[in-house]
């Protein structure tokens, strides 16, 4: 395997960086139905599975740049990441069958809080924290502390993040830390909030782990807190 | 006789909703919304550009226009309930748009304002600026409130006002949706505000807050005592080009109660209607929703950066004036609220008046109605004075004063621009300048000294740029 690998294609012969480009400039455009075809082909070449991952990854960074720079814009990167799942369910198989699980992407579980609507803040945090690497839930608008802590223990997450917009739903925040100490779950999750009304002090106040001011900051508050 | 508009049509409108073609909510946004706004917004060219912030062009504004109206039609509304599309053709849309309201009376009594159509540059059919808004929003100290709110209530220059601001606690407990606590807030709200009004005297000053989550709240204020027929509700086109029975149902309320509602462009630049050319076209398509679904009484401009709330950024100001023109240009309906609605700095910086300053400039000019008030992105604990609102009155009178043409009202916002969009670019600027106690003697209820000083600073500036403002 490596770079020495060459499919035949038609008349193309293609080395495996050639298949890993390929793959990644689906994502790079967007476009889920040529990350399957070019993922089908990387394999059907006996393509180091776990590089491309890892170039799938680098790609999506790439855009997350871009879209921190509004190069690139919020639909885009949803289909780019949708693009790279379909690409990582063909991948995935061939992973396992190495006996391996892949690179590690810690899984954060995110939503408004209960009695909340507000999505588009949420939606900016969710997108580029996909962007950087972390594998996102996102439960939308309205969400209860319960199926906040469901959805993590089912899912196995690292974070969990609760966004509010309003002094009315603010609460809900610490209703989400309390129910992980009734649980005796709170040291098993990272917890950070954030929202138009949230402060770091009230993020102190109510025991989260972190506070993210906006989408950027909460990313890096995120990676702050997987070290 | 002004329009009596087509109001009487909207429930075969929302019935649309349980018919219309299936439109997955999970898929339209990436299958509909984005793919038709990127398409459309190439096909007719659209462009963006940072010096450009108050359209000159009226050739510019046709195409947009255009643009607006073909996404509209061809993306229609998705209702979040029934994941269902509501479409209209382009005759019912025309026959509705040239049948709408063309005045709109907010208040009561003497305190009454009646909002007209303005055009562009136009400073001789009525005072200057057309209408101020003050808007009172973000979390509010309950023992404030009141105080925030006289604030207000005495500025003369101000014609209607958001009392928004959250009584967030009831008896030291938290309000939250849904409780009953959530009717208690909002029942004391607006017997502060009315109270406030009275003793301000301007017993019949529209009241157009929307501060609770749900409708029952907002219902449990419908009242003798409470909502009268000059107060405004907000209903919304959500974010971007949607619906739902909630924001229906206050719309069917209200109109049937006789009070008015108010609705707002909201295109979140960077988020889903992308950067701030395919926004400003998702803008226009925004306020044809309102008349086909709501026709509210009165409509605003509310562009924000959706990755740092701001409502004054270059990007947020341009998609506000462009698509406002755009849409004024063409449809004769009460004067649109111009953008700016809340600042991103703190209430006791000097670039809070600056960001005030570039939003009323622009849209006194457009023939827009003005706000002010707000600040700290409406987001910090007791941002809001009533100074805000002089000051943004006293700019659009200067704008009428002076006679401003569109160009010399962009170039002006060139000048201003610099004084706080580093600070947005940083998204520090939020933490810039003090609150209402800082800024406000809480006895008099009267700007401090030193609060006075800077609001009078940034009028000298304003003045050495050639603003005549007094």
């Amino acid at each position: 395997m490596g770079l020495q690998t060459y499919v035949e294609q038609g008349d193309t012969s293609m080395s495996e960086k050639d298949l890993i480009n390929k793959l990644v400039d689906s994502i790079k455009k967007f476009d889920e139905v040529a990350a399957v075809a070019a993922a089908e082909e990387y394999v059907k070449a006996k393509g180091d599975p776990i590089a491309a991952v890892n170039a799938m990854g680098a790609a999506m960074n790439e855009l997350g740049d871009c879209f921190e720079r509004m190069e690139v814009f919020l639909p885009e990167i949803v289909m780019a990441s949708d693009a790279l799942k379909a690409a990582m369910k063909v991948l995935e198989p061939e992973i396992l069958k190495m006996g391996d699980t892949g690179p590690k992407r810690h899984k954060v579980v995110i939503g408004t809080v209960l009695g909340d609507v507000h999505t588009v803040g949420k939606d900016m945090v969710s997108t580029m924290l996909m962007t950087a690497g972390f594998d996102v839930t996102d439960l939308g608008p309205s969400v209860a502390p319960s199926r906040f802590l469901d959805t993590a223990e089912s899912l196995g997450a690292t974070i969990i993040a609760a966004s509010a917009l309003m002094s009315t739903t603010l609460p809900v925040q610490k209703d989400l830390i309390d129910f992980l100490n009734a649980k005796n779950l709170r040291k098993k999750y990272k917890v950070i909030v954030g929202g138009g009304v949230a402060t770091k002090s009230w993020a102190e106040k109510i025991g989260a782990d972190g506070y993210g001011q906006d989408a950027i900051d909460g990313v890096r508050v995120a990676k702050d807190l997987v070290k | 006789m002004p329009n009596a508009g087509n109001r009487g049509r909207l429930l075969e409108v929302w019935g649309r909703q349980e018919t219309g073609p299936v439109c997955f909510n999970t898929e339209f946004d990436t299958k509909r919304m984005w793919p038709l706004l990127k398409g459309i917004t190439a096909k007719y060219k659209i462009e963006y550009d940072p010096n450009h912030i108050v359209p000159t062009d009226d050739s510019e504004l046709e195409n947009l226009w255009n643009a607006g109206m073909e996404f509209f039609l061809e993306c229609g509304i998705l209702s979040i309930n029934t994941e269902r599309l509501i479409l209209f053709t382009e005759q019912e849309v025309n026959s509705v748009l040239n049948n709408l309201h063309t005045e709109c009376t907010l208040g009561l009594w003497d305190d009454s304002i009646t909002l007209k159509w303005r055009g562009m540059e136009d400073y001789d059919s009525g005072k200057n600026p057309i209408g101020v808004m003050g808007r009172i929003l973000g979390p509010i100290t309950p023992h404030l409130y009141e105080k925030i709110a006289f604030s207000f209530i005495q500025e003369p220059l101000m014609d209607f006002c958001h009392f928004q601001g959250v009584v967030y606690e009831i008896n030291g407990t938290a309000v939250k949706p849904f409780s009953p606590h959530e009717l208690c807030s909002e029942q004391k709200r607006v017997a502060i505000v009315k109270d406030v009004c009275r003793r301000g005297g301007r017993p019949g000053m529209s009241d157009g807050a929307s501060m609770p989550v749900t409708c029952q709240a907002e219902m449990s204020a419908l009242q003798p005592w409470g909502l009268n027929t000059g107060d405004v509700r907000h209903v919304y086109v959500m974010p971007h080009m949607r619906t739902d029975y909630d924001q229906q149902c206050r719309k069917y309320m209200y109109d049937q109660y006789g009070s008015k509602t108010w609705g707002i462009l909201q295109s979140f630049i960077g988020g889903l209607p992308g950067g701030p050319k395919t926004s400003v076209v998702n803008g226009v398509a925004d306020l044809i929703a309102y008349m086909m679904l709501y026709e509210p009484s009165i409509c605003g401009l509310w562009a924000s950066d959706a990755l740092y709330f701001t409502n004054t950024s270059r990007y947020a100001l341009f998609v506000d004036n462009f698509a406002g023109a755009a849409f004024q240009r063409k449809v004769k309906y009460p004067a649109l609220l111009g953008g700016g609605w809340q600042m991103t700095a703190g209430i006791g910086s000097e670039e809070y008046f600056w960001e005030t300053a570039c939003g009323a400039i622009g849209s006194t000019c457009l023939g827009f109605c003005i706000s002010g008030g707000t600040g700290h992105q409406s987001g910090g604990q007791d941002h809001a004075c009533g100074l805000g609102v002089r000051f943004a009155a006293e700019v659009g009178k200067a704008v009428g004063k002076a006679r401003l043409t569109r160009k010399q009202a962009n170039d002006l916002m060139m000048k201003i621009f610099p004084k706080y969009e580093g600070g947005i670019k940083a998204r520090d600027i939020h933490k810039k300048g003090g609150d209402f106690t800082a800024c406000y003697n809480l006895e008099t209820v009267q700007p401090k000294p030193e609060y006075y000083a800077l609001y009078e600073k940034v009028k000298r500036e304003l003045r050495d740029m050639g603003l005549p403002i007094e």
